[in-house]
Order: C-alpha cells, then sequence, then structure tokens
C-alpha cells in the first residue's frame, strides 16, 4: 500500500464540489429559417407548385402542395394524366390505419421509362376523391436515357468501389439523378457494404465514374450494456451510428452526452476551464455496444438515473426543469497514471466530482467524474481508496443535484447557506440510492453513508463513505446547531456543517434521537420516504432564497410539509421534530 | 407463394404422369376387362372442384429475439380460419369397384393471433413491459397431394358413390409473428403494441386422407358432385428464432364440381 497525497491535498480531495460555479449560460435554440417561395413553374398546372430557391441548379423541381379543392382538380388531372402516360408509376398504396377511409398512392416518377430518382407524387384520396397530393417532380429535361455501360459492368464497378469483402445489399438500378448544381445524369445506383461501410452510390450509366454516395446507416437509439465500477451489468441508452455506438442519450428528453477525455489532461482543461468546444469524436464510444469502460458506463447510466429519479418523484425535467443538456466528462486522468501527477491535479482531476455551471461550452454547465487512484494506494488522512467516482450513483446523484441548485434556488456556497446547498445534494443523492438500490450494507446498497461504494477503508480505523446521515459524528461533522463549525476554511465549512440538515432528514424518515440534544424523533417511516423527498425537494427548489439559513430551511420545509400533507401531518411532525432534535429553530 | 405455385405444377405434371404411365395403362385394361356386366362407369375418373375447409386446428408459438439488450418474448395464439380451396383428383379403376388415385387440393386461409409481448425496458434490466394486441389476415397456404384407394359403388346409370383414404403429402406455407412493433415514450413504463411483424415459413409432412363422393352424371361422361374429405397431417414449422412449431395442416373440407369419367 502505498501512500500518494499530503494532507493538504486529502481535505481538498473530500471535497465532492469543488467546481461549484453559480453562474448559467441561457440557451438558444436554433430556429428554423422557411425557403422563400419562388415563382411558380410556368409549365406546371396553376395550383400551388413551387420551384425552390436553387440559383445554381440546371433543372428546378417542381413542388407540389395541393390542399384546396381548386389546387387539388388541377393537380388530379396533372397526376392522372401522367399515369395513363407512364410518366407516373404506383410505387405503393398504403392505408394508414389512423385513418382506415384514405388510401394513399405513392406515385414514382420516370422518364422514358427510367425512374427518376427520389421524383415522386403522393396522392390522398378518400373513395377515389383527392384529399391532398404532395409532390417532388422535376421539371421538363431532356437526356439520353439509354446508357453504354451494361448493368454487369456497373455492378462490378460498384463492388470494386467497396472493397475486396464488398458485398451489393440492392439490386443495382438505372436511373436518372437530378442534381441541384449539374444537368440531371443517367446513373446506375446500388448500395455497396464494405470498408466498414454501407453507402448507396451513383455511378455515370456512360463511363462508369463515381458521381456520389450517401451513408445508408441512419443513427438510431439503441440500448447498449456495460459493466460498472463494482462489477454489475447495467444497460446504456446510446447512439447507434455508422458502425458505432456512442454515449448520447437519444431515449431521455434532454441531450444527455458523456464524454472520454482518453487520459489527455490538456484537453480536459481546455473544455473545463476554457470552454473548448466538444466534438463528437470527444464522445465516449463502443464498437459493438457491450461497454466495457467502467468510467463511462457508471458514468452515462447513473446520470440517466438520476434524471429519471427526479422526473418520476418530481416532475421534473432535469438541471433547470427544461432539459437543459447534460454534459458528462469522464477519464482526465487514468488510475495509473494518478501517482505521476502534482497535489493541485491530483486533488481537483483524480480525487474528485464536481459540478461546475459555468464550465465547459455553450450553453454550460458541465459534470465531471474522476477516475480515483490504483487500487494498492490510499489517501492520506482519510485512510481511504478512491475508486471510479461515477461508480457511486449517490456522488453521480449529488453533483447533478448541484446543477438542480443552481438553477433553482442557488444557494450561496459558503456558510450556512453553502452548508444547505451541500445537504441538499446529499440528500437528493440518497434519496436516488434508495429509489434504485436495495436497503442493506455494502456496494450497490442504499444507506445513509455518502460515496461508500468507491470510497473504501484501507487503513485500521478509517470507515468507507465520506459522510454519514445517521451519525454525522462519525466522520468529523456535526450533529447538531450547537456544533455549528464557523472556520472560515471550506467556505465556512459547507462540507462540514451539511451534516446538521443531513441528519434532520434522515431523523425525519427514520426517526430515533439525536446524539447530542438526545431529543426523540416519530419519523414517517422508510416507507414513506417519498414523502420527506417531496418535502424537502419543495422546499430547497421552490421556496428557500440564495441566502438561506438553517432557520429558514426549517421553516421552508415546515411549510412544504404543510403544503403538500396538510397541517399536522405525519410529514409536518417528523420535520418539525428533526430540526428541533438537530438543534434548528 | 412461388415456390407453391411451382410444386403445383410438378406435381399436376406428376398426376397426368400417373395417368398416363405403363402402369395406368396396365390398370385401365384391367377396368376394361371387368366393366361390361354393370353401369358404365367408365375406367378413368377425374374431379375438378371448388372448397371449403373448415378452421383448422389452433396453435400456439413462442418467440424470443434481442430488444434493449434483452431478451424479448411474444407468445402468439393463432386460430385458424376456414376458407376456400381448390382440388383436383384422378383415378383409375383396377376393377369395377376398386381404383388407385392421386388428388391435389390447395387451401388459401389465413389466421389471426393473438399477441401477448413481453418487451423489455431501454434503461432497465428485468422490468419489462406488457403489451397485448392481435395480427390478423396471417397468410396459410397449404398444398397436398393424396394418394387414394378408391372404392366406387354405382348407383343406377347416373349416380356413382365414391370412398376414398390414403397418404398424403402436405407443404404448409404460414405466417408467423416474429416480432412487435409498439409505441413507447419516456419513460418508458408502458409500451402499447403497435403491429406484429410476421415471417413466411414453410415446411412439408406426411398425413392421411379419408373421404367420399356422390356423383350425378348427366350423360356417360360428365356430371357433377359434392364430397366430404378429411385430411390431416402434423407439420413442424421453423419458429422465426429457430425454434419448432407445431401446426396441423388440412382439416374437414367439402368439394363440389365437375365430374367427368372415360
Amino acid at each position: 500500500m502505498k501512500v500518494i497525497v499530503t494532507s493538504a491535498a486529502v481535505t481538498a480531495a473530500l471535497l465532492l464540489s469543488l467546481e461549484h460555479g453559480l453562474a448559467q449560460r441561457s440557451s438558444s435554440p436554433r430556429t428554423a429559417t422557411p425557403r422563400t417561395a419562388t415563382p411558380r413553374d410556368t409549365s406546371a398546372p396553376a395550383g400551388r407548385a413551387q420551384r425552390p430557391r436553387t440559383p445554381s441548379a440546371r433543372v428546378a423541381a417542381l413542388r407540389i402542395t395541393a390542399t384546396n379543392s381548386a389546387d387539388l382538380r388541377t393537380w388530379d388531372s396533372y397526376v392522372t394524366q401522367r399515369l395513363g402516360t407512364g410518366e407516373l408509376r404506383a410505387r405503393s398504396v398504403d392505408r394508414d390505419p389512423a385513418m382506415p377511409q384514405r388510401t394513399v398512392e405513392r406515385l414514382q416518377a420516370y422518364h422514358h421509362g427510367v425512374p427518376v430518382w427520389g421524383s415522386e407524387v403522393v396522392r390522398d384520396s378518400q373513395a377515389g376523391v383527392p384529399v391532398a397530393i404532395f409532390g417532388e417532380m422535376a421539371a421538363d429535361f431532356a437526356i439520353e436515357t439509354q446508357p453504354r455501360l451494361t448493368l454487369g459492368e456497373a455492378e462490378r464497378r460498384l463492388l470494386a468501389l467497396g472493397g475486396a469483402d464488398a458485398t451489393l445489399l440492392k439490386a443495382v438500378e438505372l436511373t436518372i439523378v437530378r442534381h441541384e448544381t449539374r444537368e440531371p445524369f443517367l446513373a446506375y445506383t446500388g448500395v455497396v457494404s464494405g470498408h466498414g461501410e454501407v453507402n448507396r452510390v451513383f455511378l455515370d450509366a456512360n463511363d462508369g465514374s463515381e458521381l456520389m454516395r450517401y451513408t445508408e446507416i441512419q443513427t438510431q437509439a439503441a440500448t447498449g450494456s456495460g459493466r460498472g465500477v463494482l462489477g454489475d451489468t447495467k444497460k446504456l441508452s446510446v447512439l447507434q451510428q455508422a458502425g458505432a455506438f456512442l454515449a448520447d442519450d437519444r431515449r431521455r428528453p434532454p441531450v444527455l452526452t458523456t464524454y472520454d477525455f482518453r487520459a489527455d489532461l490538456t484537453r480536459a482543461i481546455a473544455v473545463v476551464d476554457n470552454g473548448a468546444p466538444l466534438f463528437t469524436s470527444d464522445l465516449a464510444t463502443d464498437a459493438d455496444n457491450n461497454w466495457t469502460d467502467p468510467a463511462v458506463v457508471d458514468a452515462h447510466a447513473h446520470i440517466g438515473w438520476t434524471y429519471d429519479y427526479y422526473f418520476r418523484r418530481f416532475g421534473r425535467h432535469g438541471l433547470d426543469d427544461r432539459d437543459r443538456p447534460i454534459v458528462v466528462l469522464t477519464n482526465a486522468v487514468t488510475q495509473q497514471g494518478a501517482p505521476a501527477v502534482s497535489g493541485s491535479v491530483l486533488s481537483r482531476w483524480v480525487i474528485n466530482a464536481f459540478w461546475c455551471g459555468a464550465c465547459g461550452p455553450s450553453p454550460g454547465g458541465v459534470l465531471f467524474f474522476a477516475n480515483g487512484i490504483p487500487p494498492t494506494f490510499f489517501v492520506v488522512g482519510s485512510g481511504r481508496n478512491y475508486s471510479y467516482f461515477a461508480g457511486a450513483l449517490d456522488i453521480v446523484a449529488h453533483e447533478l443535484t448541484h446543477g438542480v441548485t443552481d438553477s433553482s434556488s442557488r444557494l450561496i456556497y459558503q456558510n450556512e447557506s453553502g452548508a444547505l446547498n451541500e445537504a441538499f445534494s446529499d440528500i437528493m443523492a440518497t434519496s436516488v440510492e434508495f429509489f434504485y438500490q436495495q436497503p442493506g450494507t455494502g456496494p450497490a446498497r442504499a444507506d445513509y453513508l455518502l460515496g461508500e461504494d468507491i470510497s473504501r477503508a484501507v487503513l485500521p480505523g478509517s470507515r468507507d463513505g465520506d459522510r454519514s446521515m445517521e451519525n454525522p459524528a462519525l466522520y468529523g461533522q456535526p450533529d447538531h446547531y450547537t456544533r455549528l463549525v464557523t472556520d472560515p476554511a471550506d467556505n465556512g465549512g459547507v462540507h462540514i456543517n451539511s451534516g446538521i440538515a443531513n441528519h434532520a432528514f434522515y431523523l425525519a424518515i427514520e426517526g430515533g434521537s439525536n446524539r447530542t440534544s438526545g431529543l426523540a424523533v416519530q419519523g414517517v417511516g422508510a416507507a414513506n420516504r417519498a414523502q420527506i423527498e417531496r418535502v424537502f425537494y419543495r422546499a430547497f427548489v421552490f421556496l428557500m432564497p440564495a441566502a438561506s439559513t438553517f432557520s429558514t430551511a426549517r421553516a421552508a420545509t415546515i411549510q412544504a410539509a404543510r403544503d403538500l400533507y396538510g397541517v399536522d401531518s405525519a410529514p409536518e411532525r417528523a420535520v418539525t421534530q428533526a430540526w428541533t432534535a438537530v438543534g434548528v429553530q | 407463394m412461388m415456390a407453391i405455385m411451382r410444386r403445383a405444377h410438378i406435381i399436376t405434371a406428376a398426376i397426368v404422369l400417373v395417368s398416363s404411365s405403363p402402369v395406368a395403362a396396365q390398370v385401365v385394361s384391367a377396368a376394361t376387362t371387368s366393366s361390361g356386366a354393370g353401369p358404365a362407369i367408365g375406367r378413368v375418373h377425374l374431379s375438378i372442384n371448388g372448397m371449403f375447409q373448415t378452421a383448422g386446428s389452433d396453435f400456439q408459438d413462442s418467440v424470443t429475439y434481442r430488444e434493449n439488450a434483452e431478451d424479448a418474448r411474444v407468445d402468439s395464439e393463432y386460430s385458424m380460419k376456414s376458407g376456400p380451396g381448390f382440388d383436383i383428383s384422378g383415378a383409375v379403376l383396377l376393377s369395377r369397384h376398386l381404383g388407385i388415385g392421386a388428388g391435389l387440393t390447395r387451401f388459401s386461409g389465413s389466421s389471426t393471433a393473438a399477441i401477448t409481448g413481453s418487451i423489455p425496458h431501454p434503461f432497465f434490466f428485468n422490468q419489462p413491459r406488457t403489451v397485448n394486441g392481435e395480427a390478423g389476415d396471417l397468410k396459410r397456404e397449404e398444398l397436398a397431394v393424396h394418394i387414394q384407394v378408391r372404392g366406387v359403388f354405382p348407383v343406377g346409370q347416373r349416380v356413382l358413390v365414391t370412398i376414398f383414404g390414403g397418404p398424403s403429402f402436405f407443404t404448409v406455407e404460414q405466417a408467423l409473428v416474429s416480432s412487435v412493433r409498439y409505441t413507447e415514450s419516456y419513460p418508458y413504463d408502458d409500451a402499447v403494441f403497435d403491429s406484429a411483424v410476421t415471417e413466411d415459413v414453410e415446411d412439408s409432412t406426411v398425413g392421411v386422407n379419408i373421404g367420399g363422393d356422390l356423383g350425378y352424371f348427366f350423360s356417360r361422361q360428365v356430371g357433377v358432385g359434392v364430397g366430404a374429405q378429411y385430411t390431416r397431417a402434423n407439420v413442424d414449422l421453423e419458429s422465426p428464432d429457430g425454434g419448432t412449431v407445431e401446426v396441423k395442416a388440412g382439416g374437414f373440407q367439402i368439394v363440389g364440381g365437375l365430374r367427368l369419367r372415360f
């Protein structure tokens, strides 16, 4: 076992929220700009047809939107005539189950017997009477439709483009492609799988040269699985894109992304401190959707769980209740690299987790979870080893809750309000644990310890975890207001005095006696813990001002209990007794 | 469908070949020698019928497939519907009352499936959502070739009673539910059945046929008739997930149509 840091660094390392910014940047969602309408195609019927603005287009598109009776008569006649000449041919006839009385014809445009790529008309009818017609057709053009290249030669050339293992996934077909910047061209097109990609490729049907291609792989939400820090397997909501899986949750309402710095501390500092942009290439990724990096697995999963807890318990939509993006950062320094870093790096990027509302690229706000130190090391002072911080569900929930506070009460991060800020993060962290985990002791069990899943006692006399809500004094925290620490260190003891409010929360649920005052509390019981959670949430998010004191917290939580459960309700009595027991009036 | 059609052509050709083979020539010769004593019932009999097959036996299937990093399970209870078909058969008399024949029936029916699905949650293990729904109009195609020993009993000059039985060779094509589509929204505690995804599977087996027919002839060679027959075979179809689902093919069939004898 090796000693790794000085006692000064230990203090810093134990502060789970060193970078707790207060400023926020508002997001500015982009608004789509509608395309400008352009004059009608004079060769087309006089219905609502528009050529989109494409200044360099050689062949303009004829855009059909007919929903009123006059336009429908005009365009129905147009469609019917072209069905007769073969310029339009039925590609499919469907019924929407939601409107079974309607028939939807999808009609493919042809030019001298060759389909025109992407040109089609959709006619929605009821009992043979058109209700709506939409289309995207090419205006009149001339093109030779007899290819000089044979189909077989086109297939060979397409396969050659895909490499040695290439296969054609669909039959190669002759088509006419309209293009925005050049004359329409006659092409063979096929879907080629090769080089790890799946592309639709277009070849010039006369000389065989490649004219264009695009990927046929479309992104989609996917569910992966991975093994977390504690060895448990959990699901991950990710994005499948171009044959890889990215830690980009597309199933939950907010943008929820987990980035992997891949041990590039310089990049981590640039992003967090200087607002350098994050790119898709920075996202944590996995090739087979069976994720193996425990830091990424637990950070991505636990943040999602915490978001879910807030939604399910309180109906809250994330950080700001408006689904502000949640950006999670991991892997700034590896465990193996930890012994070589400086003390300042150690306390911030190795033995730490933080929320910083003012950090990161616009719109701002990042969560960071460090990887901890090698299993054979321990931290001086605490005598504990720290593993991947994301592996502890309560630590993840604690940090995200700082973001919630930033968007609500904005409790000032010093003295009593700072201690309440910390306490609220601990309270929600423990609540999340009890929401997902079975009560008990040991890894992945719900209890009233903070950080115990990754903060493990090594030296004799040390304890698992960083704080206890049941008995704050075990970790050097006061359990009674008369023991309030007023030392200016730690912003006036924000991580120390939080024990008073933490213990009040514990007593309101579990009941029992305060060890200092000896006063007993009739808790609501574990089965009713949701009541106390809702009381504290309402008070801390909606009622308390930024400079709240413990006394304010007492009054706000009692008021919240009355609001939610009525005067003299069991939750109100429990909360009142709990604050009294910890000496807060 | 193309496979069935192709098979039908092959089987039809086979029947014609049986009718025109040297063996057939011999049995025709035998019938000829014995046909002089009673009514002129001919030596070769043909029946061309429309057919109605009553509802067959229901069956069930369960498939599992990967969904949201877990196994989804879909249980389907299939109910067969009755439906129309086509029947053609021919026979050659070996003696006055005994013949051998071959027939072909094709049944195009459908089935419905009551579906119960267990769809894994996208975020959590062991928290499946249950979806219930129904899939209708699931294709069922049965093609059967019957080899028959026939007993032929003329009643007067115009009525001909026939009973028959023998082995049958079935090919069954059935649409089976392979997965379900559903709608869901955050937090995904519930999923609502949208539609079923089906897969056509096909297999062949041997069964039996037995039945009777009553023909009325307007002339020496042409008549009409009705009949009833029961055909049955158990087919082990490959379920979409690779398992096996036993399906009972055939059933009780009512036929009616043209009767020819030569």
